[in-house]
């Protein structure tokens, strides 16, 4: 298995008071050509935000946008009329497509949100700005790959995203095998949100992340929450 | 060149939030760089006098335009709601320092309001700051006025505000910081 391990610590990282963002690849302040990202996930950030703080209305386009919880609720507001909050156990997808302009705070006055934002670059420009929020039970993921997002999806369990690329969460436990099997050129990108993995004889702890290139099956075993990402 | 386009716009209910977000997301389109600021008018609600949840969630939300924006900026929107002239004193007097520095040369702006004559007013005192004026499109219906409620959600006034921001970002671009400065005007004669 062609594993590169990206460890948590060796992640850009950014403290703006109300903000502490942790950065897979190059992103704001944060630039390192060598992680520029992975495939066509341009961003993979961590966002810690304090009560009652956020992101003010802010414009993105061409670009899909997902949000996943860890812990806390987001408020989302949007150009699209959207008024969403987001809490663990779903996931939101933006299409920012010909441009929509959004905002994103902390929905709680006393706790700080804890979320995973992901940029995908989509495979055409100027689709129709578009807003999916969708919300599964906790069982869901456990021992099992939970789609989130796909290209096109026609499960409304889980959110389309213009990208030919597939979003998964897991929860494993001590036992548990969960195999994510890649058709020949796929790529896939692991990041650890909670616990420890094992991914073949890599070991990868809360906030590594690892590409992995021409492996036709990924085993995570441990005891942990992934995110799995199936790239073209 | 990437155009970068600030809108500035001053609401006490939400409904001239809407026209600046318009006026953003067609600067986006166009694909502009977009800071969006509010200008603090009390947030009275024009019909309770209570303060909103609008204005709360807004003042949460926006901060004030600085002199970094304005610098920052190739193209500026301004979005006034009805009555609010008060509220755009401060930020009209900071932009005349500027302009006394020659700081606003080659700038471009455009106003998107509420059809109450506050468009008019302000245009007038952007003139005078030496700003290129992009005036609306012909085609461009006017929007009601703040105090309007949801009726500002009329397509039609939200579609004008985002030519207008997309029209203002493509001229950006287009001139691509080639715009004619006072200094050199007066060297020509």
């Amino acid at each position: 298995m062609t594993i590169l391990i990206r460890k948590s610590a060796e992640r850009g990282y950014a403290d703006r008071g109300w903000l502490q963002s942790w950065h897979s690849f190059s992103f704001g302040d944060y630039q390192d050509p060598r992680h520029m990202g992975f495939r066509v996930l341009r961003v993979l950030n961590e966002d810690v935000i304090a009560p009652g703080r956020g992101f003010g209305p802010h414009g993105h386009r061409d670009m899909e946008i997902l949000t996943y919880m860890l812990a806390g609720k987001l408020r989302h507001r949007d150009s699209m009329g959207e008024e969403r909050t987001l809490g663990e156990n779903e996931v939101q997808a933006m299409s920012a497509g010909t441009g929509v302009v959004h905002s994103e705070f902390n929905a709680s006055a006393a706790e700080p949100s804890h979320s995973v934002q992901i940029w995908i670059e989509p495979a055409s420009e100027d689709v129709a700005p578009a807003y999916r929020q969708i919300a599964f039970g906790s069982g869901e993921k456990r021992g099992r790959l939970r789609l989130l997002a796909a290209p096109h999806a026609n499960d409304p369990a889980a959110a389309t995203i213009h990208q030919d690329a597939r979003l998964y969460v897991t929860e494993v436990a001590p036992g548990d095998v969960v195999t994510a099997t890649l058709l020949p050129g796929r790529h896939a990108w692991v990041q650890v949100l909670r616990g420890e993995v094992l991914l073949g004889e890599g070991r990868l702890g809360r906030g590594d992340g690892a590409a992995i290139s021409g492996e036709p099956q990924i085993p995570i075993r441990g005891e942990g929450e992934v995110l799995l990402f199936d790239l073209p | 060149m990437t155009p970068a386009i600030l809108v500035t716009f001053s609401s006490r209910t939400g409904a001239t939030e809407r026209l600046a977000l318009a006026a953003a997301v067609g600067a986006v389109q166009a694909r502009g760089n977009i800071r969006l600021r509010r200008l603090p008018d009390g947030g009275q609600d024009g019909r309770t006098g209570e303060i909103s949840e609008a204005a709360e969630r807004m003042t949460k939300e926006y901060v004030s335009p600085s002199g970094d924006d304005v610098l920052w900026a190739d193209g500026l929107v301004f979005c006034p709601s009805t009555g609010s002239g008060g509220a755009w004193t401060g930020y009209l007097d900071l932009l005349g320092r500027m302009s006394a520095g020659g700081k606003l040369d080659g700038k471009i702006a455009a106003v998107v309001a509420p059809a109450t004559g506050s468009e008019a007013v302000l245009s007038a005192s952007i003139l005078r700051l030496g700003f290129i004026v992009l005036p609306p499109s012909p085609a461009a219906p006017a929007a009601p006025a703040e105090d309007a409620g949801d009726a500002i959600d009329a397509i039609d006034a939200i579609d004008a505000a985002q030519v207008q921001g997309r029209r203002l970002a493509m001229l950006v671009r287009a001139l691509d910081g080639k715009t004619p400065t006072w200094g050199e005007a007066h060297r020509l004669r």
